[in-house]
């Protein structure tokens, strides 16, 4: 697919690709702000705060409706990290506009033009009406409190603020409960307005229309931003962990999860990025990984485990499902998995599906535009490489060595086991 | 005669989309939808799920162990000659995995090449069933990590108790993987059997979709499948004696969950096999939209008023011998929830909103065009249509424009009842 960067204007980029293989078209808007533990909390509320009403859409059901008559186009918010910041902004899938019918054609409707002119609302002309805010704010303190609903993401949640602490990624992106109940229409207003001055803007589009076509409902809809464009994305790397740090706690679960977190010694725009890549999906992120054939296929020990590498922060985690009891066990295995690829103990099987393994993924980002878009702010931001071939074929020249060096610059940062106290597999709090 | 002079052609002319069905001389049921993506997608499912816990054959009746259906889907991986089935995939540059559900079960992969080499392996290893006393031991310890996980699953547990409490014998009853003490009751010995009992070709299904033709997934399956369709045996499904009502109207239990979730299942009598299941699955579509989206009235009343979150979901859902629509969400005061969408359905009784209907039918239009762009989704939904439904996709559009607001209009009236309703509570500790 041909992959093309467009400056539409100081504050806006645009990575367009057009291609009919698709129904459906996808955009999004993408503003970069820095993570931080006061801002964060706001920054996440800025855009779902404006669905429930703006100057032309007074309330959420009134964006439901406009979706609907959009042949059913889905926008959503999007709140993640790009490095040490924060992105927000709304994202789109909507029916290319081939397949509107014959007469709204005829009245020359655009669903791109239709769901463009929803995102400049949302981003250009909330209510934040006090009364939404405080249910928002309800809902949002009720989201951050029901964490420990789920006990795999409440250890992740425990594990990131143990491991990064005051560190950009240790943040909470959607806050804690007493940063959120403090929160006001005026704050939301203030800080939507300094974003809206400030931040960069990342718009992708990938569909049937032409760049000309794009560019014109940004320049129609999408034009009010006035940040400047940036050319990398701070990131704080720490390259190797001084001394290994161990936290248990306990909660109220059947199973006990234990999470492991490595530093690498390596990031995205290292020469070594590749091999520290293949080691991960050596390590723990496929099927037929060193963990899973260990930790779950010989010893049944878990049921999941996996390890995943973030190659922004050259950090790795290591994460499973567990009976408590078999916590230490656990632990050793993993280490002497890690161990093995140290020191080269890795079979030209395992080399050649994890490459197999990355060369079905280059193959079947063709499927995947978003898959694009990741590539792309990674290639810009952090220095990645610039294409998915050229990704490919850096993967395909590393070797066993090069793997087990990468191997050796890794060390352990933080152990995290979050305890499950209730046991056995049959009901503890059943009441009939 | 040559099987490609079989083949039938469907075509969707508002889609520009065509796929060709096959009954392989093995007995099998082939699908292929030609699509020009990078990934090739292939699912092979047996009408076997973990809802199948009692049958017969021959006159002669077996009961299976809660969990059998999902415990034999995790050892068919297993080869003779040792080697995991993932290895084979992962050497092939392909992700393979599989899935079970109440009715059914699913092996699939996705590959961007030697799609005929993945495929030879998908049809080769579900054929060559391999459980060993020692490989089945070793499975339980990793199935019961996999229970506990669901356990600790607050959502999870609310839908296990209302299905629980709704059905009287059916095997819903139970959870997909079952329990920890039920696991340990399988041995080879039951898996064979099950194997032997739902495993035949002519209860299977293989759906392909990818840039593959239908003479590159038959010769695959002509050097793979046997050649003549072998003597199945005649299986009996034990029918549950289900009544049409709830067996009980509540069910709570407690967890570490931060307020109240709910889960509310409203009973409804599951269509037969064929165009029936489908309609109504379309037509609930439809319904529910009307009532409880957020493009309705309801939805936002309930919002602002701070008595449910942006999380509230509904959908209905249906399987053999089973059909429910379901509410799920969290909220202080589920009871009121509850009650307040139980007067909506007695609302919707006596009458809906015209607009609302049209609104919704062309929304669920566009919807469906929008579902063909990823070849998992294609390979699954038409299998699902086509084999399970027993209904041609390519008609679903025909299907929902034939929908009509009077026939939509009787539905409520005749489902939401309140015997058929069921709220299950997961209360904070």
């Amino acid at each position: 697919m041909d992959y093309r960067t467009y400056r539409i204007n100081d504050s806006i980029t645009l990575a367009h690709i057009r291609t009919d293989r698709f129904k459906n078209a996808r955009l999004s808007v993408t503003l970069t702000v820095p993570a931080d533990e006061e801002l964060s909390p706001l920054n996440s509320m800025i855009i779902p705060a404006a669905f429930r009403g703006t100057r032309r859409y007074g309330s959420f059901r009134a964006f439901c409706r406009r979706s609907e008559e959009l042949y059913a186009a889905a926008i959503s918010d999007l709140n993640g990290r790009s490095g040490d910041c924060q992105t927000v902004g709304l994202r789109a899938s909507m029916l290319n506009d081939g397949f509107v019918s014959s007469e709204d054609s005829a009245a020359g409707f655009s669903i791109l033009n239709g769901v463009a002119e929803m995102m400049g609302e949302l981003f250009f002309s909330p209510l934040y009406r006090s009364c939404d805010l405080e249910t928002d704010k309800k809902n949002r303190i009720d989201g951050i409190r029901a964490r420990k609903n789920n006990s795999y993401s409440f250890a992740k949640y425990r594990f990131s603020k143990l491991m990064f602490g005051k560190d950009p990624y240790g943040i909470p992106l959607n806050g804690e409960e007493n940063q959120i109940s403090r929160i006001t229409s005026d704050d939301l207003w203030r800080r939507r307005e300094e974003i809206i001055a400030t931040a960069p803007v990342d718009v992708f589009y990938c569909g049937t229309a032409s760049v000309d076509e794009v560019a014109n409902v940004i320049e129609k809809h999408l034009c009010g931003f006035k940040g400047k464009s940036v050319e990398s994305l701070p990131v704080a790397v720490i390259k190797r962990a001084d001394k290994p740090r161990s936290f248990e706690e306990e909660g109220l679960y059947k199973q006990s999860y234990l999470l492991m977190g490595f530093r690498t010694g390596t990031v995205i725009s290292d020469r070594e990025y590749y091999a520290a890549e293949l080691m991960n999906i050596i390590l723990g992120d496929s099927s037929t990984s060193k963990l899973f054939m260990n930790l779950r296929e010989k010893k049944s020990l878990c049921y999941f485990c996996g390890s995943s590498f973030d190659e922004i922060k050259g950090v790795m985690a290591v994460g499973c499902g567990i009976d408590g009891e078999n916590y230490e066990n656990a632990r050793d295995e993993i280490l002497l998995q890690l161990d093995e690829i140290k020191k080269g103990n890795i079979t030209d099987a395992e080399l050649e599906m994890a490459k197999h393994s990355v060369g079905n993924d280059c193959r079947s980002a063709e499927d995947h535009p978003e898959d694009y878009e990741l590539f792309g702010s990674e290639a810009r931001y952090f220095g990645g490489p610039r294409t998915i071939d050229e990704y490919r074929r850096g993967i395909m020249k590393v070797t066993k060595e090069e793997i087990s060096e990468a191997a050796k610059r890794v060390t352990l940062d933080t152990s995290y086991l979050l305890r499950g106290t209730l046991k056995g597999g049959e009901d503890d709090f059943e009441c009939d | 005669m040559n099987v490609i002079e079989k083949l039938t052609v469907h075509k969707s002319e508002r889609l520009g989309e065509c796929y060709y069905t096959v009954k392989h001389r093995s007995g099998l049921d082939v699908l292929i939808f030609p699509k020009k993506l990078s990934t090739c997608f292939a699912v092979f499912g047996t009408r076997f799920g973990s809802a199948d816990m009692r049958f017969m054959i021959d006159g002669k009746k077996y009961r299976l162990p809660a969990g059998t259906a999902h415990f034999l889907e995790h050892k068919m991986f297993e080869n003779a000659d040792g080697v995991n089935s993932d290895e084979h995939f992962a050497a092939l540059g392909a992700e393979d995995n599989a899935y079970t559900n109440y009715s059914y079960t699913r092996y699939m992969f996705s590959a961007t090449e030697n799609i005929g080499d993945c495929l030879a392996e998908l049809l080769r290893f579900v054929t060559h069933p391999c459980f060993t006393e020692e490989n089945v031991k070793k499975e339980q310890g990793i199935i019961e990590q996999e229970i506990l996980m669901y356990r600790d699953d607050p959502y999870e547990r609310a839908m296990d108790n209302c299905l629980g409490a709704m059905y009287s014998s059916s095997g819903v009853r139970e959870s997909i993987c079952g329990s920890c003490a039920s696991i340990r009751k399988i041995t080879p010995e039951i898996l064979y059997r099950a194997y032997g009992a739902f495993y035949g070709l002519d209860n299977m299904v293989l759906s392909v979709c990818g840039d593959i033709t239908p003479e590159e997934v038959l010769a695959v399956c002509d050097r793979e499948l046997p050649e003549s369709t072998s003597a199945a045996p005649r299986i009996k499904r034990e029918d549950a004696d289900e009544p049409v009502a709830a067996v009980k109207s509540r069910t709570v239990c407690r967890m570490n969950v931060s307020r109240p979730m709910f889960f509310i299942g409203v009973k409804d009598i599951p269509a037969k096999k064929g165009e029936a299941k489908l309609r109504r699955g379309l037509a609930m579509n439809i319904l529910n939209n009307m009532l409880f989206s957020g493009t309705g009235e309801f939805y936002n009343r309930l919002l602002d008023s701070g008595l449910i979150t942006p999380g509230f979901a509904f959908g209905y859902s249906a399987g053999d011998g089973f059909a429910l629509n379901y509410f799920s969400g969290s909220s202080d005061d589920p009871e009121l929830v509850f009650e307040l969408i139980k007067e909506k359905t007695s609302e919707a009784c006596r009458g809906l909103d015209r607009d609302d209907f049209e609104r919704c039918r062309r929304a669920s239009l566009a919807q469906y065009v929008r579902s063909f762009d990823s070849t998992s989704d294609i390979a699954d939904d038409v299998m699902l249509s086509a084999y399970y439904s027993d209904s041609d996709p390519f008609l679903i559009p025909e299907m929902i424009e034939s929908l009509t607001f009077e026939e939509l209009s009787y539905i409520p009236s005749e489902l939401f009842l309140p015997e058929r309703f069921t709220l299950s509570l997961v209360l904070p500790l």
